[in-house]
């Protein structure tokens, strides 16, 4: 009987915290949602669909880097193992942009899978672009909107180097991501 | 006398003899088999071999943009790859969202409480809701009539935004402040009561037309009470007002889907 009980009090516990990820992401305060995903990730690492709040919730954040343990996480149901290739790409990248950045590694032989998602978007253009080029920054203009552009560079922030995007829509900024 | 070296002799070649059928039947069976297994093998490479050919003809087919160019091109020019390269479509990925509506809760008793106690709160700011109904233009009312559970205990225990959310509606019924009313449109957004937030944003809009914040909230929430076209249309009409590129932006997710 007490090991029910036990079982019923973790089982909601666990629904708690889904419920409340899901608020939080819903309610687009990705930040949250991404600090709060981490938190209890070690009790949820089963749970593909709170693994994948996690994500999406930390890719709206830019915190790309924690999409690592997802993607290794994320492969029992074909949604799961969907969102585990499209979070492999970005990352993916996200690491070669910023070795293309910073070392010159060329990228224009590459033809990798790609994603409606910002750092994507930015990454094929750069591929295309900037090949055999180094500048201080770039500035793309989107393909299908000519009143969106980007601007690509870096900026050191603490001995760090940092991917700094910024999308304008008609030369008025409108969002800016770091990368690192 | 009986010569026993001569008998052991003669009984070791009886044996052998005996022995030697049953060993030229199984060298003719390894010797058989192997012969088939050998076979086998030959007629199987033969077959990779016939298949390797009829690929790489194929190969070579596929590839007969690239024989076209080297052929008019001189061999010491390089071939223009990346022109080809450029042709292949690129694969689009796009994560999976359809389980977020499908997302299975098992709510504990508690929780059953808890959405009683946020409705409790909600029923509170009905007056405004009246007002609202003489001031508006265009968009109708949304007056939500919700069943109060009459349990008083359940009243002790109230969320801090909402309480927030009250103390600024006094403050807001006494100075008629349009960026009070726009907190309260943006709190009441943010825990997901759209009705409120609808009425609080339209207020804010007839105090100042000029707060693009709650023109934005305004418009979000008619999206979330399922009145798209309506969202459409105000945002439109404001774009054109106020040239816009946060609603311009909001408009264009608003029509393609993304903000839903």
């Amino acid at each position: 009987m007490k090991i029910f009980l036990l079982f019923l009090l973790t089982l909601s516990l666990y629904a708690n915290s889904k419920e409340d990820l899901l608020n939080l992401y819903k309610n687009e305060k990705y930040e949250n949602a991404c600090n709060f995903g981490l938190a209890n990730l070690k009790d949820n690492r089963r749970d593909e669909e709170f693994v994948s709040i996690y994500a999406l919730s930390c890719l709206e954040s830019d915190h790309i880097n924690r999409l690592a343990i997802p993607i290794t996480i994320l492969k029992f149901s074909p949604e799961a193992r969907a969102n585990s290739a499209y979070f492999s790409v970005i990352l993916m990248q996200k690491r070669l942009l910023y070795h293309a950045l910073l070392d010159g590694y060329d990228l224009s032989s590459l033809n990798l899978p790609t994603t409606n998602f910002i750092l994507s978007t930015v990454f094929d253009l750069y591929a295309e672009q900037a090949k055999n080029t180094k500048n201080d920054f770039y500035i793309f203009t989107d393909k299908n909107d000519n009143r969106i552009s980007y601007k690509l560079y870096l900026e050191k922030h603490n001995k760090l180097n940092k991917i700094i995007i910024e999308k304008f829509y008609d030369k008025k900024l409108i969002q800016q991501h770091m990368y690192w | 006398m009986l010569n026993i070296n001569e008998l052991e002799k003669r009984w070791f070649v009886y044996k052998i003899k005996s022995y030697t059928p049953y060993l030229i039947i199984t060298i003719l069976i390894l010797l058989t088999s192997s012969l088939l297994l050998f076979l086998f093998y030959n007629d199987n490479s033969l077959k990779n071999k016939v298949s390797i050919e009829k690929k790489e003809v194929k190969k070579f087919e596929t590839h007969e943009t690239y024989v076209k160019i080297a052929d008019k091109v001189p061999t010491t020019a390089p071939v223009d790859i990346p022109k080809i390269k450029n042709d292949i479509q690129k694969v689009v990925l796009q994560p999976s969202l359809n389980f977020i509506d499908n997302v299975v809760i098992n709510k504990p008793e508690t929780s059953k409480k808890k959405i009683i106690k946020e409705k409790i709160i909600e029923v509170k700011p009905e007056p405004i809701i009246e007002k609202i109904i003489e001031v508006k233009i265009n968009p109708e009312p949304i007056i939500e009539k919700i069943p109060v559970e009459e349990n008083v205990s359940l009243q002790i225990n109230k969320q801090n935004t909402s309480n927030d959310i009250n103390l600024v509606i006094k403050r807001f019924k006494t100075n008629n402040n349009p960026a009070l009313s726009l907190f309260i449109a943006k709190k009441y957004y943010e825990i997901g009561n759209f009705n409120q937030a609808y009425n609080y944003a339209l207020i804010t809009n007839q105090l100042n037309k000029d707060i693009e914040e709650s023109w934005i909230i305004f418009s979000k929430s008619l999206v979330k009470l399922n009145k798209k076209d309506k969202a459409v249309e105000v945002l439109k009409q404001y774009v054109e007002y106020s040239n816009s590129s946060r609603a311009e932006i909001l408009l264009s997710n608003i029509i393609s889907g993304k903000f839903k």
